[in-house]
């Protein structure tokens, strides 16, 4: 964005806001923050009558995937978890006026914190803050699954009758979609379908709860962010997720995203959800988590070398894919032997 | 021994590598820095697989369709794209 553009689009920014929310509104600063190829977002320094406010502007990026939700979506989302109690950005606004940006966009309110997990499980004093953090991080969790489907806030959202056969028909069908014969998936899906766990209760599930999408500052969770991949489905899908090797960045046996143990985390899940998880279907969501991001390490080097989008960062996604099948391989092995 | 000779060609991508990392790295800071880890990284990628011709699974048929039959396979593959990873994970929970 050139410096004209971007003054105009902080006028206009502001100029909407104020009409919004009824009150005098000054954009002092607007500038990108990193990270992201499916999303932009810009942090804006604010004055609300005279008071300062840190703020953001999420929009999508110009090259979206098809399986997030839209920014309209995404701001009900975060609407119903932030009234849930969750530690989530406070949203602001919602904008669909083309006049203001080209694409919709919502505000929301901007926390301190570090979100790259790499940099936070090699932080000197991660054995001190990572337990307690990922108890934490438990606890938001058992909130969240407290929004029992259906929700009427969030009627777009598909409500699945049995959530982990909707998985792995989802991911066969992008795997058909690259034209793509995979023999450790092809293994994996057979046995997902044939174990599939009944699911009596279907949730409101973050979809991609990991670090990278939490925000940490000294410690503690400030923030839990993007929401665009939420869906009704089997709670213990954000827990096995959570709890996939390749969320370690590198710290092997710390199970729970690298700073604490799997036990650590699901014995303060079980405490504040007031359920007992089973560990073979914990096992079972585990390795859909992991097919999951096979499919996706797929998908994203289709982009590059199929499609054209080039990308240093979507080719070595892809070239992740051998040691997501190795993962893939223990899993089946544990799973097959939990029986 | 050709410019388009696999050897020669992995070499030259190793020689590159090497200088990003032990010339330009330090050089730079912040998100050039994981930039420049990354382009390591893949030119490495690159030269393995070009010194491990055959690594993909079209090369395999009949692909076997059970654990012990897929590990020397997805191994092999590994050994190109994150040697040491299987050796690093051995006693970690999957």
């Amino acid at each position: 964005m050139s410096g004209d553009d971007a003054s105009d689009a902080r006028a206009a920014v502001a100029a909407w806001l104020a009409a919004e929310l009824g009150r005098p509104v000054e954009v002092t600063a607007m500038a990108r923050l990193g990270g992201g190829a499916i999303q932009e977002n810009w942090a804006l320094d604010v004055e609300l009558e005279g008071v300062p406010e840190a703020w953001v502007l999420r929009t999508d990026a110009p090259s979206q995937v098809a399986v997030s939700w839209g920014k309209v979506e995404e701001f009900k989302i975060l609407r119903v978890v932030h009234a849930a109690g969750l530690t989530v950005p406070r949203p602001i606004a919602l904008c669909t006026e083309p006049s203001v940006w080209s694409r919709p966009f919502y505000v929301m309110t901007r926390h301190p914190g570090e979100a790259r997990g790499r940099l936070l499980v090699r932080d000197l004093e991660v054995d001190r803050w990572g337990p307690p953090l990922v108890a934490r991080l438990a606890r938001e969790l058992a909130l969240l699954h407290r929004l029992d489907a259906p929700l009427e806030s969030l009627a777009f959202i598909d409500l699945p009758d049995h959530p982990a056969l909707a998985r792995v028909a989802e991911y066969r069908g992008h795997l058909d979609e690259l034209r793509i014969a995979n023999p450790v998936l092809s293994l994996a899906l057979d046995l997902l379908a044939a174990r599939a766990p009944s699911t009596p209760r279907r949730t409101l599930i973050h979809a991609d709860f990991r670090l990278g999408n939490v925000l940490v500052d000294a410690g503690e969770l400030t923030a839990i962010l993007d929401w665009e991949f939420a869906a009704f489905g089997d709670p213990l899908e954000d827990l096995g997720w959570f709890l996939g090797r390749f969320w370690r960045f590198g710290r092997w046996s710390a199970e729970a995203g690298g700073l604490a143990s799997e036990q650590a985390f699901v014995e303060a899940y079980q405490q504040a959800a007031g359920v007992q998880v089973d560990t073979s279907a914990l096992l079972y969501w585990q390795l859909m988590g992991t097919v999951r991001w096979a499919v996706i390490a797929l998908q994203q080097a289709a982009r590059h070398f199929v499609d054209g989008e080039l990308s240093l960062e979507l080719a070595l996604t892809g070239a992740v894919l051998p040691q997501l099948e190795w993962d893939i391989l223990d899993l089946v092995e544990a799973l097959d032997g939990d029986r | 021994m050709e410019i388009d000779d696999p050897t020669a060609m992995a070499a030259l991508l190793k020689t590159a590598q090497a200088l990003l990392r032990s010339r330009v790295q330090p050089q730079v800071t912040g998100e050039a820095k994981l930039d420049a880890a990354m382009i390591a990284n893949a030119m490495g990628q690159v030269a393995r697989a070009l010194e491990h011709p055959g690594t993909a699974w079209s090369a395999l048929s009949p692909a076997p369709h059970d654990v012990g039959g897929l590990r020397p396979l997805v191994a092999r593959r590994l050994a190109v794209t994150n040697p040491g990873y299987t050796t690093d994970v051995a006693d970690a929970p999957p």
